[in-house]
């Protein structure tokens, strides 16, 4: 018998006495009103068999009567009303008094059992001495044997019941835990951990997860205070405590805001370093972040504390820790798994992304590389600043821009469709030599591309190239030049004619087609390949044409598998760096543009030129186009993916 | 959502370890400096620092062989300072100090081409020398001072060793000479005329080559007809000078050297394409500088190294200017041992130290007085050079040399292709107006 049956005994008892009363209280109001207006009904009879005269008479008798009656009928329910409350009363008393009892009987209980617990054990390790010594003792080792297995017996059965009376002490200890537990009890517990983290968990009799969560408190207390100079300040090292000197929590937040105030001094007999804004802005993000994984932490440590109560009160059980950590393993092994992976990407990837993305709202660059300031939106406002005079930046951010958009898409379509065309006629049977073409085609693939592309870049070399010697020799240069393609020198200015601009895209459109179009031509050959040939014989039983069959079979199954690679390479098109540093490095010059952008400069070659000026680096416009290109090549790239077929349908797979 | 917090928590342990390790041992940026070397440390009579007793050295230079010899070479004059070396490209080495100077973990003495000291002093990674700046006077070529005199805090002073000089100068391969019969060009109008003559464009033979958009190597069009680099100071950002008279004669003379002499476009005549062309016998004479002189050995060129040809300008031959570049060495402003650390650098610039540099580098020391450096007086490559250093110009400290180089370099080959027609004088104002524009951006 534990305290909890008694307990819920008796509130059962005492609901049931309540509803009794609750019934009597309704029973008496029913009785009343029908006294009530049978006394009405009566009163109208009266009324009706009375003259005229005496109406007035009756109706004042007639009222005090009812008012009599009422007040009767409510006195009497009042008192009943009374009675019961003082009963109910006494009840709780009584259950609270015998509940004190219990309680002590259990605690009693408890302490019997622990004594008990303690002689068991006792007798446990008399039992193992015990049987060490009649082992030893024994004549041979086949009677050794037999005792042993005769004591581990006794043991087993020991352990047994210490097992079990543990049981019992643990559940007699929660049914009094359960005797304090109140409606209250949640909020009063989630309180508690509001200031004290953990604290609720603890009362909650989950000492473990408890103690971790206070862990976390003053882990996160110590870092602050043993980052900071608190203790120099305390014990008189240094007599004034500058926000300097603070830990890397409020330093990290106050050089966030402020990015820094404090000038270097320098002069001829010493040098004092000044703040770093650029040190203070990633010091700052990474105590933001570390930040807020604690306040995670601290908040979820009040939701638990209520909900625990809660759910407590629910099943009438505690959860152990272990349990806890259990259902926490179970639950979610997923996140645990990737945990790794997380870290490495909040501090290599998330961290350097918000800092570039913080870069564009100050002024770092130029003069200001050891201090700099908040701007706002100034330097988004500097690329509005169209086309003043004609060569302002805005005008060549928009003219690059729209370049680099031609650019992306020409050099995407035109190597995915060269790549098909490839791929097609490679993959009839009535070209000689398959195998060879397409190893041929393959081989710019083997070679590393920045070779490729500055051995390319030296044979469109206007003058010394190979391209324009052949076609000099071949005597083609005075066809090109009665054409209007050649420069004032008499030959193809391939990639430096900067009359012409469009010849230097033209040809970069070119030279990436030549890089390009093999991969297309090897994943569409091996897509044509996976074609199940039965359709083919299917349609060439219902008499299609060979061109039926390209475009109604071959084509739709090919654009359908390769769409989404049709995306992605846009994408890398709009950042292809690599293919217009190399190969022309932005050249030829444009006469038209500011800040050094070049005819065939794309956003980031831009950027890149920007950014590594080693005199006067501008990283806050850097940082403006590169939120600029991700936020058109991010959105683009997110609502297509989301609407290719393939990528909707990857789980049919 | 739970599952997610739940998650953080373990997270977060993972955290703790980092995290309880950086509480424990943040290293905080020494609160301040001191340069002001102990007065007693100044060794009068010998002219030295005297090292702080235990002082170590850390130093960054380019080559492993060069830091090795010139460690051993130092430590015999003091040996009681230990020297630790680290190789960075020299270019490199000022970025880097930015990053690794306020965290303790830089150089105290490092190696970087003069053009980087007006950003060095800007970032303050580089300190003044101190007592050696009268030394440095003395004994150091003037042009190769002034590139390490800089203005800070509106106070001129000398903030590090030159210790290598170079300048462009004429490459020109008897060889080819011989076969053509033609004696060595001192004026501009032979090597035009002769071009013009010899030149044999579809076989891609040229007289003369240059690398016509770089603005470093056509420093001296400009100066040969009065061109002044931001003022006659040298100093003054206001005075960029490319729509100047001057300028504009000079990017005449540079689109008639075109049309005369080398009809080719900027964007093919790349420092690479005429160095190639040089060195297969396609170009008698072209501008490059002493760091190429190995690779023309090694390729068995007969050649020979002399001063730019004088140009005629206004009927009168004007001998042209280059810029004078220097490799210094700076001593960092976060070094603990300051004493020590000039004592190195100073080393470098010295004698013994240019000594070990040009037997193992070959580069051209700074000394006025260089006689006593064995074997350069018998370098027939370098005496070019050193011709032409006489006639170099210090290359500006200020940091609106950055626009200087891209926008000057955009200016010659604007004048050398005249794209859609543009005049000389336009590419001089547009250029004028490109630098304006992007030194307004960056206010």
């Amino acid at each position: 018998m534990g305290v909890l049956n008694l307990n819920t005994l008796t509130r059962i008892e005492i609901n049931n006495l309540k509803n009794e009363h609750k019934e009597n209280l309704r029973q008496i109001k029913l009785t009343h009103t029908s006294n009530i207006n049978k006394l009405i009904d009566q009163h109208e009879k009266e009324k009706a068999l009375t003259n005229e005269e005496n109406k007035s008479e009756i109706i004042v008798k007639q009222k005090k009567e009812l008012t009599e009656l009422k007040l009767k009928q409510e006195i009497f329910f009042d008192r009943v009303k009374n009675d019961q409350e003082q009963n109910i009363r006494l009840l709780n008393e009584q259950l609270k008094s015998r509940i004190e009892e219990l309680k002590v009987l259990a605690k009693d209980d408890i302490k019997h059992k622990k004594e008990e617990l303690g002689s068991l054990k006792k007798e446990l390790s008399i039992l193992k001495i015990n049987m060490k010594k009649e082992v030893k003792e024994a004549k041979n080792k086949k009677t050794s044997f037999e005792i042993k297995l005769d004591y581990l017996e006794k043991i087993k059965l020991l352990n047994y019941k210490i097992k079990e009376i543990k049981d019992e002490i643990r559940l007699i200890g929660s049914e009094i835990y359960f005797t304090k537990i109140s409606k209250n009890s949640p909020m009063f517990r989630g309180l508690t951990s509001f200031f004290i983290w953990g604290l609720g968990q603890v009362l909650n009799r989950q000492l473990i997860k408890g103690i971790a969560f206070f862990f976390f408190q003053i882990l996160l207390f110590s870092i602050e205070i043993f980052s900071g100079k608190y203790f120099a300040y305390l014990t008189g090292a240094i007599d004034k405590l500058d926000i300097r000197d603070t830990g890397i929590f409020i330093k990290g937040i106050w050089g966030v805001v402020t990015l820094g105030t404090r000038e270097d001094v320098y002069s001829d007999i010493y040098f004092i370093p000044g703040d770093r804004s650029n040190r203070l802005l990633i010091n700052g993000l990474i105590a933001l972040l570390i930040l807020v994984i604690f306040i995670g932490i601290y908040v979820y440590n009040i939701i638990d504390a209520k909900k625990s109560c809660k759910k407590q009160i629910k099943t009438r059980k505690i959860l152990l820790t272990s349990q806890y950590l259990r259902e926490l393993w179970e639950g979610s092994f997923e996140y645990i798994v990737i945990l790794p992976a997380l870290i490495l990407m909040i501090f290599f990837s998330i961290m350097p992304i918000i800092f570039g993305l913080m870069v564009a709202f100050t002024n770092y660059g130029g003069k200001r590389l050891l201090l700099f300031d908040w701007v706002g939106f100034k330097n988004f406002a500097l690329l509005t600043q169209l086309g003043k005079t004609g060569t302002g930046w805005g005008y060549t951010f928009i003219n690059v821009s729209i370049w680099t958009i031609i650019f992306a898409i020409l050099a995407t379509v035109t190597c995915f469709f060269g790549g098909l065309l490839q791929a097609i006629i490679l993959n009839n049977k009535r070209v000689i030599g398959r195998k060879v073409w397409r190893t041929i085609i393959i081989l710019p693939w083997a070679i590393p591309q920045l070779v490729l592309l500055l051995v390319i870049n030296n044979a469109f070399n206007s003058q010394f190239g190979l391209i324009n010697n052949y076609l000099r020799s071949w005597g083609l240069l005075d066809f090109f030049q009665n054409i209007g393609l050649t420069n004032q020198s008499g030959v193809i200015g391939w990639f430096d004619d900067q009359s012409k601009p469009w010849l230097a895209k033209s040809t970069v459109i070119l030279v990436n087609m030549f890089l390009g179009m093999p991969y297309y031509m090897a994943l569409m050959t091996g897509v044509m390949t996976s074609i199940d040939k039965e359709m083919y014989e299917a349609a060439d039983i219902d008499g299609a044409t060979p061109n039926q069959k390209f475009l109604r079979i071959t084509l739709p199954i090919v654009l359908y598998m390769t769409a989404p690679l049709l995306i992605m390479s846009f994408a890398f098109n709009l950042n292809n760096f690599g293919l217009i540093y190399f190969l022309t490095g932005g050249g030829p010059g444009n006469i038209r543009y500011a800040g050094n952008a070049g005819s065939t400069d794309i956003l980031i070659s831009w950027i890149y030129k920007l950014t590594t000026d080693a005199a006067n680096p501008m990283y806050n416009m850097a940082s403006v186009f590169s939120i600029i290109i991700f936020i058109v090549i991010g959105s683009f790239s997110a609502y297509n993916f989301t609407r290719t077929k393939a990528f909707k349908e990857e789980d049919m797979v | 959502m739970k599952k997610f917090i739940s998650f953080l928590i373990i997270f977060t342990f993972v955290l703790v370890l980092p995290a309880c390790k950086r509480a424990g041992v943040t290293t905080t940026v020494e609160p301040y400096y001191k340069w002001n070397v102990d007065p007693g440390q100044w060794d009068a009579q010998i002219g030295e620092y005297r090292p702080e007793t235990g002082a170590t050295l850390k130093l960054w230079v380019d080559n492993a062989t060069w830091a090795e010899a010139l460690i051993t070479e130092y430590n015999k004059y003091f040996p009681e300072v230990p020297v630790d070396y680290e190789v960075v490209g020299s270019v490199d080495t000022r970025g880097k100090m930015e990053l690794d100077g306020p965290a303790g973990l830089g150089a105290d003495v490092f190696v970087m081409p003069h053009d980087h000291i007006g950003q060095a002093l800007r970032t303050n990674v580089i300190g003044p020398i101190g007592q050696y700046e009268d030394l440095v006077k003395d004994r150091i070529i003037t042009t190769s001072v002034q590139t390490v005199t800089a203005t800070k805090d509106g106070e001129e002073k000398v903030y590090a060793f030159p210790i290598s000089g170079e300048s462009l100068a004429m490459f020109y391969n008897k060889d080819v000479l011989a076969s053509y019969n033609e004696e060595v060009a001192t004026t501009w109008e032979e090597i035009i005329a002769q071009a013009g003559s010899y030149a044999d464009v579809p076989n891609n033979f040229f007289w003369v080559g240059l690398d016509v958009g770089n603005a470093y190597d056509m420093h001296f069009i400009g100066t040969a007809h009065g061109f002044e680099l931001f003022g006659p100071t040298h100093k003054d950002p206001d005075e960029v000078n490319f729509n100047s008279p001057e300028m504009i004669s000079g990017l005449e003379w540079h689109r008639a050297l075109r049309l005369q002499a080398l009809d080719v476009e900027s964007g093919s005549l790349s420092g690479d394409n005429i160095k190639a062309a040089f060195e297969n016998g396609q170009m008698a004479y072209i501008i490059d500088g002493p760091w190429d002189i190995q690779r023309y050995k090694d390729a068995g060129l007969n050649f020979g190294v002399m001063k730019i040809p004088t140009i005629n300008v206004n009927g009168e031959d004007v001998q042209p200017y280059t810029f004078a570049g220097n490799q210094l060495a700076a001593v960092s402003t976060f070094t603990k041992y300051p004493a020590a650390a000039r004592t190195l650098a100073n080393f470098m610039a010295n004698v013994p130290g240019a000594q070990v540099m040009y037997d193992i580098t070959g580069k051209l020391p700074t000394l006025t007085d260089t006689t006593a450096i064995v074997g350069l007086g018998d370098d027939p490559y370098l005496k070019g050079v050193i011709d032409q250093m006489q006639y170099s110009q210090p290359m500006p400290t200020i940091p609106e040399m950055g626009y200087f180089w891209t926008y000057a370099g955009t200016m010659y080959g604007n004048a050398w292709n005249a794209p859609e027609g543009i005049t000389p004088q336009q590419a001089a104002q547009k250029a004028e107006s490109d630098y304006n524009e992007a030194r307004n951006l960056n206010q």
